[in-house]
Parts: C-alpha cells; structure tokens; sequence
C-alpha cells in the first residue's frame, strides 16, 4: 500500500513536471486530487477534498471546481453527490449515518472525479477505507478517571479484533476546536488509556465531551468516537445584574442626587408659576371690585 | 407726576428707537437672513450626504459644533450669573442693563444646544434620549440640565417683563397694534402695580435669582463633564469643572459688554447704559479673567510638572508654535492679559477700551475652547498611524464654518426681534425711586 | 446526505453553478438530479448553533433563526460563555490578512479597519514590533459607560456591541475609548452583492448605517455557529487566539490550548491595565520574535512605510 502510494506520487511529480517544460499556456495541466476518509463521532462519513494544479513550479489551490463523489464495490457504484470547491480549493462531502453503501469485504471504496474543462484534463482519485470502530470506556476509581479506547476492526469471520499500534489521540471537545490531552499508541490487544486531567472545566454539570481520534490512517482513514461524562470541574459562571456606570441601571445614589436635584429646581418652577397665578387672581379680583 | 405716569413717559422715549426699524436695521436682518439661509443649505447638505461634508473623522469626531455649543452656553452665563447675583445682592445699578443680561441668556441657551444636534451623526433619532436614555450619560445630564435652565431662564426674563407688559398694555400714546396688545394684555397677567402683586412678584424674582445661579453652574460643570469622564490628556482633569464656569462667566460677562455698547451706540441708551456700568462691569471683568488665568496657570501647571507621557503630547502640542502654539498663547496670555489691562489699569480704562478688551476677552475664549478639543482628540493614546492628512489633523469645512456663522447670524436676529417685543431697558424698574440713594443711572 | 462546502452556498446558488462549472463535462445534469431527489425542501446546508443553554447542536439553515440573536438575545448574550482573545505579538508581521478578511466578513470599505496595524516603539533603547488591535471588549467598557441611550452594551459573554438601530450617533463612546477601536460611519456605506443578507443584528453589524458607530464585535454570529471568526482563520501565522475563558481553552485553528497556561507560561498582559478598563483581549509580549519588524514593510507603499517609520522613530 505504501509502495504504491510512493509509486503513485512519485508519478503524478514525473508527469507534473515533464509537463512543466512542455507546457504552454493554453496546454491543460492535470490537477492532483487529495481525498480523505473520516468516520466522525456521530456516525457520519467524511470525504474530504483538495484539489490543485502545479503553475509556474507553484502549487495552486483550484477554487470552484466540480467533483463528484462516487463509491463503488465490483458491483456497484452509486453516486453520492457533487462539490465545489472553495477559495483554498477544498471541498467536504458528509455522509450521513444509515446511508446504505457499496461495500466490499473489509470496507468502502470512494472515487473522487474531476470533470476538466479547458485548462485543467479530467482526472480522478480513489481512497479505499476499511471500516475500523472505536469504542470508549470511562473508569473512575479513588479520584483517578481513566479513558480506555479500543480500535477495533471486524476480521473474515465478522470477529472483532484489535488493531495494535495505531496513534489515538483523546480530546476534549471546546467550543470551536478539540483540546488534545494526550497521545498514546495501541498495544497488541488495540487499546490504549489515558488519565483524565483533574482541571478540566465542564458545563455548570461538569459534562465534557470526550472525543478519541484515531488521526488519518492509510488503511483506516480517520476514526472518531466521543462519550459524554460529568468528569469536568462544575462551571459557575452568573452575571449578576448589577447597578453601574457600565449597566443598564445606574447607581442607586446617582437615581436619588438627580431626583432630589430635580424636583429641587422644578419645585421652585412650579412655585413661580403658581406665583404667576397668584397676581392674576389678585388683579382680576382688583379689577371688579 | 406720578410713578407710573414717569414710567409710561420713559417707555415712550425708549420705545422711540424701535418703533421704526433704520434702512440699517433692515438692511441688516435682511443680511443676517440671507447668512441663517445659507446656513440652512449647509445644513440640508450634511443631512442627506452625512458628516463626510464636515472636517470630523475617527480620530477628532468633535469640532467646532462643540466649540460653539460650549461657547453659546458660557455666553448664557450673562443673565444667569450677572443678573443674578446683583439682583440678590440688590445692586441698584443693574436695573438698565439685566434685561440685556436675561436676553443673552434666554437666546444663548436657544441656540447652543443646537450645535449638539449638529454635531450627531442622526439628528433624526434625537428622540432616543428620552426612550432609551441612560442616567449615567453626562451627555444625559447635559439633556436634562439645559433644558431646565432653558425653562428657568425664559421665566426670570418673563417675570421681570410683566411690569413692563403691564406698562405696554396701559400705554395710551404708542401705535400698538390691536393683536399685539392681545398679547401684552394676556403677558401682562392682570398686573396693576397693587401692593401683594408687586411683592409677589419680588418673591418670584428673588427666588429665580436664587435658583438660575447654582443651575448655570451645574449646567456648565454638566458640560465639562462631557470632557472630564473621559480618559484622555488634557480632558481628565479634576478642575474641569469649576475651570469651565469661571470660563463661561468670565465670557458670558464679556458679551454683556459688547451687548450695552451696541445697545448704547446703536438706539442712543447713553442716558440709560452710563460709563459707569461699563467700569463697573469691568471690573467684575476684571476679577473674572484673573480667576481664570489662575485656573489655565494652575491646570497646565500641574500637567506640565506631573510630565506623564500622553498628557505631555497634548501640551507641548499647544506650546510649539509650529503647531498651535501661536493660539495658544494668543487665548491664554492675550485674551486674558489684555482685558485685565483695559479694565484693571485707570488710565485706559473708558468705554471703548473697555469694550475692545471684551472682544478680546470673547475671541479668545472661542479660540481656547477650540484648543481644549481639537488638540486633545488628535491625540490618541495608541498613535495616530492613519497616513491619510485628514484623519490625522482637523480642519473645520466651509459646511462647519457656515454653521456657525449661521449661529451667530440667529443670535443677532434673534435679538433683533426680541427687542421689538419687549423694552430693552426694564422701565418699570428704573422709574422706582431708589430704596436708597445709590447710583442708578445719571437720568436718576 | 448533505453537501458541505466553505462557500457558503445555497442548495439553489450550489445547482446553479454546479451546472455552469460542470457543462461540458463529462458529469451530467441527471445522474446529479438523480441523487438529490426529496432534499430540495430543506437548504441543505447544515449549520452549527449554540442554543441559549450553551449547547452547540447541528441544524440545517433554513430552520435557523436565531442565527444571529437579534432583539434581546443579541444584547444579553450567549449564557455561560466568556469569550477572551489571546494576541501572540512574537508571531505578527503586518500580513493584514485579518485586516482584509475582517473587512470583507463585514462588507467595510478599504479604509475603514475594525482591526488596526500599529507599528509599537515603547521606547528608543527597544525594538519595533507590529501591534493588531481590535476592540479589546473591556470588562469595565468606558465606551458603555457615556453611552446616552444604551445603544452599545456589555454582554454576559463578554462582548461588547453597538446597536446601530439605537446609535443616535454622539459619538461620545469614540471619545471615551482609550484605545480608538471604534470607527464612525460618516457616509452611506456602500454595500457589496456579497454581504450578509437577513435583517440586522448587532451580532453581525451588517448592514452598517451612515451617521452611527460601529468597531470590531468579536463575531457573536460566528460563535453561536461554533465557528472561528475570519480574523483568526486569516492569519497565516497563528497570532490570533480565541476562545471561551470558562471552557479554559482557546485556539488559533490549528492549536487549541488552555488559556490560563498561555497567559501563565508566556505573561501576558493586557494593554494599558492602569486604565482600568480590564480588556479582555491578552497580548503575549513580543519575545523571541518569528519576524523581523522589516517584513512587515513589504506590499507597503512608501508613504506608509515612511509613516510607520516616523511614528516609531525608526532613522535607518
């Protein structure tokens, strides 16, 4: 598999560049498709793309692109959707969880194909994944939590086996991004544990997710699992609505010295008027008498 | 002759200046028109095309609107603080001239805060204040302050009207026009000079001296206070306050006197506005623009010395004349130290001198109240690294300029038509004899 | 089965120029029409949003409306979250690259930059290091403070923001801030084709209005979707770091860490602490720098490099 992967680059640079001296401007160029396979936590499967051409010696991402995604066993083949790129030339396509797919003996075979058009040939890419699960199991004992993960995969009989010494990475969900807090590599049996940081903050319950990853791997792509548990510190975290300068209600004291300035000053207002009054009560009075 | 006859005789003669405007007068209100009209096209522009129109951009977002809203407010303090107090004090020889005084005050107030709609980016949502308005604001303050001073102003002018209403109304020889006597009819509150009436209204006057001295200083503190609760250098100052009223009496003080020479040159009131109240005046002047000498020695003292970086950037701004240095010692040595001379020092002492230092004395403040907020805004903490000129230093644009000539033009227009309602000089007080035998005026 | 690409593209806008991209080629318009059959009620795109309870849960865009808060959800906040930003000076160079995404995520025209570029000199015995700045969101805001009609807020979460339906445009608030974060709209904004359609929110300031304030805002829009906000994912060198100061973590895309050991290990501090103004945007100090100050000149034209020089008292 590696050979072949090596033999595979080592041929798209040959071509890439004999292609370079010949090239001319109108000439199309092949672009290179890099395809990923991820299984994410919630079951879903990601096939995620880069698509680039070699310019002038300089790799550039080919935005707007189409590809379409299809998977295949000797069979059949289905296909699965269209992208597009993006800006940087990337491009994901998620499948969701209970879609029935081609399979083969041990896994999924996807093809990923670009069209061309004038300036870029038509090329395609295909990533062979075999199904490889995780599974999570949490210990607690005397104040030491401890995160268990197996890598498994179903042998010719259907058996689950371990798969030893594949990297695990274990994680903590944040709210943009995974924190990592540790790495470790499977032993013979496809497990490995981790011990859980003390200080980890959860929510106001002390949940945190925990998210293990077995990261990018040839064979297996990208495995991901994830476990909810309340192993994390208790948040307490309440804004107080106070009176400030920086609230919505101002300070007590500032209420009371405008009230009393106020009605100070148009107390005196409504005396003059009543004043005013006063004397023209007075004159009418004079007036008829 | 009776009081009263005494006084519907003054009021004829007084009234003699105004009943027929001059082809100068007309000429006049025509021009000041044709200013506040032009202003009025300024105005439309920056409406529909934004604050673009102005010499205001991120860094300096305040300019002359400010400087002429500070400016108009500090004028005001002639009514409120001259007026005022010698009205408690029972100085006998305020009465030809505190009408003048309540009449700065009243169209002052009127205009000022317009400049603060100016300076808003949405005039249209001026209503927001009272919606949604937030106490701790000083801008809220201001809203809240100046509007009460307003309503307190226009009643201290009024009351000390209804005498002279009352005159107007009873005045048998003037051509007054039906409707307008409706008017002075309704003004004048069945008043007839009876003894409870006259005391009641005393009480009113007393009352509003009173209360108009500790609001005009509120309102102007209020008004420093824009500036001093913010963290900026040459702003975040513990004597803005005080330093702002003194500034304002001592300009407010000054326009009165630019006022009476007008008044005396203009409708023949030498009779009336004597030498004497100019000297007087003048001194008053006098103390003033020592206390406020004191207080620019004393603030940029204390920052001078104190040496902290920011702060230091906005006074050596002020003290090198390659930047506003010429200004700078123009308003805080000349607009001082030249009205201090004219009035202080006998010799020169006459009611032209007198005068020309008050110009002096209005000019500056103008000037130095530019340089409390221009410099300050052009100096942000983090530096200014916008390379383009106009975000860097302001200048006022002809839309800003024509603004405040509009301002200007509406205050004299104002006055203009003020004084054809009412009798600049308050008759009625002046044909009181004198509870005492002090100086009221030379006529007396 | 869902289609998920960066561009943020409607299910319509991606048919549409999936045709015109695809013509030709050898993908046809029905083997693509034969696989979408039933999607088409739905936007297809899906969307991650943070509920008010905190949780980040997936939807598919057309059933979100809450996304941006607008009304009272916008000036309350997101519950439980105190978002903080770390700014690693060693790394900048003055790529303005979260200049430039800034402006484009908030359709601002060229000049008008809610993040600022200085070039710092604390003194003439210390070297120059370029210094981003955007609105540092104190937790004591002197610009909330003079606000006359509470038209800019602090929230629960930390963020500071302007409703520019409220703004009467005093602009009081860019006189109290002590560190020039905000920016006046002194003519009608142009808008783009590009910007954020949907009505006003002052989570996403978009569309902006003449005559009112308006400053960098920490991207509320952003978080509830759990997505970073553009100047972070811009920058090249990993400068920005964000994140939840109650979740202890923060990140620059590529690495997430525990905010409380940045700030430890690498003493950070805050801009300007003797103000007061307890910003919630830490800068790391710019020690053993990636960059000398010099690369950030480049794409500079004379004027400004000569500026930069002068401001920092650079003679060479």
């Amino acid at each position: 598999m590696i050979l072949k992967k090596i033999f595979q680059i080592i041929l798209v640079l040959t071509v890439f560049s004999g292609f370079n001296r010949i090239a001319r401007a109108d000439e199309p160029v092949t672009p290179r498709i890099t395809a990923t396979y991820a299984k994410l936590s919630d079951g879903t499967k990601r096939i995620s793309i880069a698509l680039s051409a070699r310019q002038n010696d300089k790799r550039v991402n080919i935005p707007d692109a189409a590809l379409q995604i299809i998977a295949q066993n000797e069979a059949i083949k289905t296909i699965l959707g269209n992208v597009i790129t993006n800006q940087q030339g990337k491009a994901s396509l998620d499948i969701e969880p209970g879609t029935t797919l081609p399979r083969d003996q041990d896994g999924y075979t996807f093809m990923v194909l670009f069209g061309g058009n004038t300036k870029l040939d038509k090329t395609s890419q295909s990533i062979h994944a075999t199904e490889a699960f995780l599974e999570i199991s949490l210990n607690e004992k005397d104040t030491i939590k401890t995160i268990t993960a197996r890598v498994i995969k179903h042998n010719e009989k259907g058996e689950k086996v371990g798969i030893p010494d594949v990297p695990v990475e274990f994680n903590v969900k944040r709210l943009f991004c995974l924190y990592p807090i540790g790495n470790e590599k499977t032993d013979s049996l496809g497990s490995c544990s981790l011990e859980f940081p003390s200080t980890m903050p959860g929510d106001k319950n002390g949940k945190v997710t925990i998210v293990v990853r077995m990261p990018d791997n040839e064979t297996y792509g990208t495995v991901e699992e994830s476990k909810d548990i309340n192993w994390g510190t208790l948040l307490v975290y309440k804004v107080k609505p106070i009176r400030g300068l920086g609230d919505t209600d101002a300070p007590l004291w500032m209420v009371y010295t405008l009230l009393v300035l106020l009605t100070g000053v148009w107390l005196h207002v409504v005396y003059i008027i009543v004043l005013v009054i006063r004397i023209n009560i007075i004159g009418k009075k004079a007036i008829k008498s | 002759m009776s009081q009263q006859e005494i006084a519907q005789q003054k009021l004829v003669e007084i009234f003699a200046h105004f009943g027929k405007p001059s082809k100068f007068s007309k000429g006049l209100f025509i021009f000041l028109i044709l200013i506040v009209l032009f202003a009025f096209y300024a105005l439309i522009l920056q409406m529909t095309r934004g604050q673009i129109v102005t010499g205001m951009r991120d860094y300096v977002i305040w300019g002359i609107y400010e400087v002429n809203f500070i400016f108009f407010i500090g004028i005001s303090y002639a009514g409120a603080m001259i007026s005022g107090i010698l009205h408690l004090l029972h100085v006998e020889w305020r009465k030809p001239i505190i009408r003048i005084a309540e009449m700065i005050t009243v169209i002052s107030v009127l205009i000022g805060p317009l400049y603060v709609l100016l300076s808003m980016g949405r005039m249209d949502r001026f209503l927001h204040i009272f919606e949604y308005g937030r106490i701790q604001s000083p801008i809220v303050w201001d809203v809240i302050a100046i509007t009460t001073y307003l309503t307190c102003s226009i009643l201290f002018l009024y009351l000390a009207l209804i005498r002279d209403y009352a005159l107007l109304r009873d005045n048998q020889e003037l051509k007054i026009s039906s409707f307008r006597k409706k008017i002075y009819r309704k003004l004048a509150v069945t008043y007839h000079e009876l003894p409870l009436q006259k005391k009641l209204l005393n009480r009113g006057l007393s009352v509003m001296s009173a209360i108009i001295i500790p609001l005009a200083v509120l309102v102007h503190s209020v008004l420093a206070w824009i500036f001093g609760m913010t963290i900026r250098p040459g702003w975040h100052s513990t004597i803005f306050a005080p330093y702002f009223v003194i500034a304002a009496v001592f300009s407010g003080t000054a326009v009165l006197i630019i006022a009476m020479w007008i008044f005396r040159k203009y409708y023949h009131l030498e009779e009336y506005i004597t030498e004497k109240h100019f000297k007087y005046i003048g001194l008053i002047l006098l103390v003033l623009a020592g206390l406020y000498g004191y207080f620019t020695f004393s603030e940029y003292l204390t920052v001078w010395y104190g040496s902290e970086t920011w702060e230091l950037e906005v006074i050596y701004k002020l003290f090198d004349f390659s930047d506003y240095g010429a200004w700078f010692y123009l308003a805080a040595f000349a607009g001082v130290l030249i009205p201090m001379l004219f009035t202080g020092i006998p010799f020169f002492r006459n009611i032209n001198t007198i005068t020309i230092g008050a110009v002096i004395a209005v000019v500056c403040m103008w000037i130095k109240r530019y340089l409390i907020i221009v410099p300050t805004l052009e100096t942000p903490l983090l530096p200014n690294q916008d390379y383009r000129p106009e975000y860097v230093h302001y200048h006022a644009s002809w839309v800003e300029w024509s603004l405040t000539a509009g301002g200007v033009a509406l205050f004299f227009l104002f006055f203009m038509i003020f004084i054809r309602f009412m009798p600049i000089i308050p008759v009625a007080d002046i044909s009181e004899v004198p509870e005492n035998k002090e100086f009221i005026s030379e006529k007396l | 089965m869902k289609q998920k690409s960066n561009k943020k593209t409607s299910r319509r806008n991606f048919l549409k120029s999936s045709i015109t991209v695809a013509a030709g080629t050898v993908l046809g318009g029905s083997l693509l029409a034969s696989f979408t059959k039933g999607e088409t009620k739905e936007s297809g795109e899906k969307t991650k949003l943070l509920t008010p309870d905190g949780q980040l849960v997936e939807v598919d865009k057309s059933h979100c409306h809450e996304c941006p808060g607008t009304g009272m959800a916008a000036r309350q906040g997101l519950l439980n979250k105190k978002m903080v930003m770390v700014i690693d000076l060693a790394k900048c160079r003055n790529a303005r690259k979260c200049v430039q995404e800034c402006q484009k995520m908030h359709n601002l025209p060229p000049h008008k930059e809610w993040i600022r570029l200085y070039l710092m000199r604390d003194s003439l015995l210390t070297a120059p290091y370029w210094f981003p700045k955007p609105c540092l969101h104190c937790n004591n805001p002197p610009c909330v403070k003079v606000c006359p009609v509470g038209a800019t807020f602090k929230r629960t979460d930390g963020i500071v923001l302007i409703d520019n339906e409220r703004c009467i445009g005093c602009k009081f608030c860019m006189a109290a801030c002590p560190y020039s974060s905000r920016v006046f709209n002194w003519e009608e904004p142009v808008l783009d084709k590009n910007s954020k359609k949907g009505p006003y929110s002052p989570e996403t300031s978009v569309p902006p209005r003449i005559g009112t304030v308006s400053k960098c805002d920490f991207c509320p829009d952003m978080v509830r979707k759990g997505e970073l906000p553009s100047c972070v994912t811009a920058c090249p060198n990993g400068v920005y770091f964000y994140g939840d100061q109650n979740e202890d973590a923060v990140t620059n895309g590529n690495e997430t860490v525990r905010f409380s050991e940045l700030i430890h290990d690498r003493s950070a501090y805050r801009f300007m602490e003797e103000l007061g103004t307890e910003p919630s945007v830490f800068y790391l100090p710019p020690v053993d720098r990636a960059f000398d100050y010099k690369v950030g000149f480049e794409g500079l034209s004379d004027e400004e490099i000569a500026l930069y020089k002068k401001e920092a008292k650079i003679t060479d």
